[in-house]
């Protein structure tokens, strides 16, 4: 951290409130950077983890993609 | 704390000396890769400086916080460690994880008392938190390294963020183990949100986990 994230930092940074196409959009919006790590797979799978559990947001409810 | 050249990061200067570096903390059981480990280590041997606590959020029977507090042994340092967890293991973990690695059995789901005896050579610098981190009050104490192994929702997600984000020291490194799991999505989110905060982009250190 360059620095104490703030209030508005941590509340931007919040995830519950974030929908499916919002939360698919924010990873793969950042593409590049997942293919600068050579981590475009695991992109590809979290992407398809969220399709086939819609809406959940418990790691032990998702369905393996 | 200043902030400091994190570039040392890109060479996994973590991986030089292999696991007989971890010590006694190699007895402790974890579900940790290889290379987790001894980033964890590293971590407090190596490039913090004692300026802030150390916060392992998720520490199952302890081995996280083992491998850190014997880093910290190593370079000296005195900086709080806090290791938060349920302390909780099935009859299924138990067997998987816990008998394997030595742990005496026990009757119950109660991790605690195993954890406290394997973390015994470092108790004079861990404290152990048995909560629920959606209800963990954290006191206003700053935090140097923040490792984080309990996304499992996005409700703890985001308690984890209120409640220790704001005590981040400038120059805090936060590790998120986890980061790349396809059940766990919201961790890589909420890093990616929060990328101005911190002065490189969210980098893998093993895949699928951890990022930092």
């Amino acid at each position: 951290m360059t620095r104490t994230p703030d209030s508005r930092a941590i509340e931007e940074g919040l995830t519950a409130g974030l929908r499916d196409k919002a939360l698919a959009a924010i990873l793969n919006s950042n593409r590049a950077l997942f293919e600068d790590y050579g981590t475009t797979d695991q992109l590809d799978t979290m992407m398809a983890a969220i399709a086939a559990s819609p809406g959940v947001r418990d790691a032990w409810k998702m369905s393996r993609p | 704390m200043t902030l400091r050249d994190t570039s040392v990061f890109d060479e996994s200067p973590w991986l030089a000396g292999g696991p007989d570096r971890l010590g006694p903390a190699r007895a402790v059981p974890t579900m940790l890769a290889h290379e987790e480990e001894l980033l964890l280590y590293w971590l407090t041997a190596a490039w913090a400086q004692g300026s802030g606590a150390v916060v392992d959020l998720g520490c199952f029977a302890g081995g996280s916080t083992a491998r850190l507090a014997e880093g910290q042994r190593e370079a000296g340092h005195g900086a709080p460690i806090h290791a938060y967890d349920r302390f909780g293991a099935d009859e299924a973990t138990k067997r998987r994880f816990l008998y394997p690695a030595g742990v005496a059995r026990f009757e119950g789901e109660d991790l605690l008392p195993a954890a406290t005896a394997l973390l015994s050579p470092w108790l004079d610098r861990i404290s152990l938190h048995k909560e629920d981190l959606k209800d963990t009050v954290w006191p206003d104490e700053p935090i140097e390294i923040l490792v984080v192994d309990a996304s499992k929702s996005t409700a703890t997600l985001d308690a984890i963020a209120r409640t220790f984000y704001p005590a981040l020291q400038p120059g805090a490194i936060v590790v998120h183990c986890g980061a790349l799991h396809w059940r766990e999505p919201w961790v890589m989110a909420q890093m990616l949100l929060m990328r101005d905060w911190s002065p490189r982009s969210p980098m893998p250190i093993t895949r699928p986990s951890p990022f930092m």
